[in-house]
């Protein structure tokens, strides 16, 4: 009997122990930290090896490319003195890095490290991911390829001066590669770290510096002191993981965390409670949309794609639905991209009209058709809006069961085209119609989505707008190509545009949200608690 | 003994084996392409075929278990392919983080079931031993996630008590571990119960009253060392439930261990790092069975392991 005493002293000690051991990462008095409640995407912070937004609301603090966008989506050099002029037809870029920028190693920025960033996105066996935002440089499909191991179309001048020359004139070049896959990184350290790059060792030439490198529970970053640009306000951001939404809503009301994003779902009880004040929201450029499968037996059917538009009621999503928490879409480029188009009204509601339209395609009595979905996504925007169209579509005979299936399978049914129709969320990559249309739409894209839309003139007019120069023709191509897209093929049907929204406390000041659906931290600072 | 432990951990070579290529092959029969969910928009089929071969996943399957099977033995688990951290390291560091939540739920489930389920046999039919019975059904049967919410409710929002979630403070461990461990301290409490009043009923228990020993020292000494093989089993089992994460649990609560990682390797088709973790669950549950079993022998003197066990 002792034996099993001492047994359970022993438990009791041991966990006592375990229970009391050190804290971590406390916050240092009378410093400016914010602290921002986080999703884990459990992926490198390398942004040539991710996608993740919420990766880049840490990354983005650390690591720069050579241009971004700011709040307001103006194009703004960072690492380069001056936005470069194209020449020889938009095919050639000429960039002067500003001197004397310092990574936070304490090394010195030059040319060659840039030559470096773009060459390790393309060597092949690198295999990174983000290599499309600057694969039209001269060589670059040959590394890919495994052909080369050298990109000739990045010349180096001098030290800070270094020339870009493309296949082929690309308008969009600059705001593509001022995405945070373009991020420059030092050479030397980035080869010391190999694999371990953006997993135990990351930084750049951002305003702040990783302190605290913990991909289990979150990363601590503090202002670097040497940042070339304009000082940050904030001593320090601690990025806290936290999965759960409830957890995290609970960290927030108890005062442990400052900003978090708020589901779209919960607005509404948020808007009545006392934490009101404290909403925040932005609109990213982005599309809620009905993707049909235009090689479906029923919907390859424009005229039945046309019925669903007609029999869609748009007012009851975007009101009694989404509690006007988004906006009516009329079009598939959102409002703040180029190439919207603010003449076109809005989609009429008729189901008589969509009733004809169904028995002209020769469907009088309707059809039954498979809707798939994420499961994770059942109880947000998508989930609810598709409960809503399967309501809906049911006046004019089209029956939608819907498919859950997990993230995995989704990925891998719609790669392989087999998804009839689904509610498509669909957001740029840059704030250029290039990486909204055209990446979802233009032909070969299309068919990675299950969606299969082909129109050679549709094609025509993306090809010839991603090469213009000329600003004002891009737009009116681009507002042809929608209204092709949108409004005569129906291949896709948009409903609306979503809202984002946050929780912020009011002593944090200055939180300036682009829309580009990550945090931005820059200018904000906390006033007194 | 020492050659019933060295034939059961042979056992488990064959076990680790045989747990190793069922995963391997359910995990190529599911639909879900690693590749397709990293890319995501981006999976045009070029830079799909890219990865692709880049992961190795472009190779015969059978290459690829063997391959893995081969870096295995000498304890290389590959990589993540979405972390791209070594399998090994992030099994260890979790490994640490479930081994102090299922310690001080397990220490929670042991300490207060065993006491609990004794003193409720000791009052059959009485007020404690129906609250006891009715606490252990509520407790056995509450979901997880249930508990959780209440507790970080009560304790961490509104009381302001414990941490709400994270492991980053002192405290952290202590509402996790509660909810973890009252599933188990019912579950206890209702075994230990049953198994006591089966001992106490027993001639040598009268026998040991009529000598005229303490009721402490006959419930202590007689009564529950005898009851104990049930509750061990039952204990070692727990242990390596414990022991194998609970998800949860750790997604409630925001702590990074051994369920959480399993579970998000399966969503993710992340085949390293689900192997990884289905290898670390067998050789818990071996390892605990063991234990157990060689336990038997120490708590009761009539069990002995002999050749051919």
């Amino acid at each position: 009997m002792k034996k099993l005493g001492v047994f359970m002293s022993l438990m009791l000690l041991f966990s006592a122990l375990y229970c009391a051991s050190p804290a971590v990462a406390a916050e240092e008095a009378g410093k400016q930290v914010l602290r921002f409640g986080a999703v884990n995407m459990r992926s490198t912070l390398d942004m040539q090896y991710n996608t993740y937004p919420g990766v880049m609301d840490i990354s983005d603090h650390v690591a720069e490319p050579l241009v971004m966008f700011d709040y307001k989506m103006n194009l703004i050099p960072v690492l380069v003195k001056e936005l470069p002029k194209p020449t020889e037809g938009g095919k050639v870029y000429r960039f002067e890095l500003k001197p004397d920028i310092k990574f936070h190693d304490g090394t010195t920025l030059k040319a060659s490290d840039v030559k470096f960033s773009f060459e390790r996105m393309f060597l092949a066996e690198n295999g990174a991911m983000n290599s499309y935002i600057a694969d039209m440089i001269v060589g670059a499909k040959d590394m890919l390829a495994g052909k080369s191991t050298e990109l000739v179309g990045f010349k180096i001048i001098d030290d800070l001066t270094f020339e870009i020359t493309l296949e082929t004139p690309y308008a969009p070049f600059l705001a593509s590669i001022g995405t945070p896959y373009g991020s420059i990184y030092p050479e030397k350290a980035c080869r010391e770290a190999g694999k371990n790059w953006g997993l135990t060792t990351y930084f750049g030439t951002g305003p702040y510096r990783i302190t605290k490198f913990d991909t289990d529970n979150g990363f601590y970053v503090e202002r670097f002191e040497d940042y070339h640009g304009k000082k940050p306000k904030l001593d320090a951001i601690d990025f806290v993981f936290i999965e759960d939404l409830n957890t995290r809503r609970m960290e927030y009301e108890r005062g442990n965390l400052d900003v978090i994003r708020l589901e779209a779902t919960l607005y509404t009880e948020y808007s009545k409670s006392p934490f009101a004040p404290e909403i925040g929201s932005f609109t990213p450029q982005g599309t809620i949309f009905v993707s049909p499968n235009l090689q479906d037996e029923h919907l390859g059917n424009v005229k039945v794609r046309e019925a669903i538009s007609y029999a869609v009621n748009r007012d009851i999503l975007v009101g009694d639905l989404m509690n006007n928490t988004v906006s009516l879409a009329t079009t598939f480029i959102p409002p703040s991209m180029m190439g919207f188009d603010k003449a076109v009204p809005a989609y009429e509601y008729n189901v008589e009209k969509a009733k004809q339209l169904m028995e002209e395609a020769g469907y009088k009595d309707g059809f039954e058709v498979d809707a798939y979905i994420r499961s994770e996504q059942i109880n947000d925007t998508p989930g609810r809006t598709l409960l809503a169209l399967q309501s809906q579509l049911k006046a004019i005979g089209i029956s939608i069961n819907i498919v859950q299936v997990d993230a995995a399978s989704w990925s891998d049914i719609r790669r392989g085209g087999k998804i009839p129709v689904y509610v498509g969320t669909w957001y740029t990559d840059f704030p250029d119609p290039d990486g909204f249309i055209n990446s979802y739409l233009y032909s070969s894209n299309a068919r990675l989505f299950s969606n299969h839309y082909n129109n050679p003139e549709f094609d025509k007019l993306l090809d010839e707008a991603r090469s213009s120069t000329d600003p004002a023709k891009r737009e009116e191509m681009y507002k042809k190509a929608d209204h092709l897209a949108s409004r005569v093929d129906f291949s896709v049907i948009p409903l609306f545009h979503e809202n984002m929204f946050y929780l912020c406390k009011p002593y944090v000041k200055d939180l300036n949200k682009s829309p580009d659906n990550t945090f931005h931290f820059f200018d904000a600072y906390i006033e007194k608690k | 003994m020492a050659g019933y432990i060295l034939k059961r951990l042979l056992q488990t070579v064959v076990v680790l084996w045989g747990v190793s290529l069922v995963t391997f092959i359910l995990m190529n029969v599911v639909p879900g392409d690693p590749v397709l969910l990293m890319l995501e928009k981006r999976a045009t089929p070029e830079a799909v075929e890219r990865i692709r071969h880049e992961m190795g996943l472009d190779r015969p399957k059978t290459t690829q278990y063997f391959d893995f099977v081969s870096k295995a033995v000498r304890l290389d688990l590959g990589r993540s392919y979405f972390t791209k951290e070594p399998v090994m390291t992030a099994l260890t560091r979790r490994f640490g983080v479930t081994l102090r939540l299922a310690s001080s739920a397990y220490a929670i489930a042991l300490l207060l079931g065993i006491s609990v389920g004794v003193a409720s046999a000791l009052q059959r039919g009485g007020a404690l031993d129906s609250l006891v019975r009715g606490g252990a059904v509520i407790g056995i049967s509450a979901p997880v996630f249930w508990v959780a919410i209440i507790l970080q409710m009560v304790f961490g929002l509104r009381l302001g008590w414990f941490p709400i979630s994270g492991i980053r403070s002192e405290w952290s461990f202590v509402l996790p571990a509660v909810a973890l461990g009252i599933r188990y301290m019912a579950s206890i409490s209702r075994v230990t119960r049953t198994s006591m009043l089966e001992v106490i009923s027993q001639d040598y228990i009268r026998t040991a009253r009529a000598k005229g020993l303490a009721e402490r020292v006959v419930i202590l000494k007689h009564a529950l060392k005898n009851a104990l093989i049930p509750i061990i089993t039952l204990a070692g089992s727990e242990l390596g439930n414990l022991l194998a994460g609970s998800m949860l649990t750790e997604w409630v609560f925001a702590i990074p261990g051994m369920g959480k990682l399993m579970v998000d390797s399966i969503l993710m088709r992340d085949l390293p790092m689900l192997q990884g973790t289905v290898l670390y669950i067998a050789v818990v549950f071996v390892l605990s069975n063991l234990t157990v079993d060689i336990s038997y022998a120490f708590i009761d003197p009539r069990i002995r392991y002999v050749k051919g066990d």
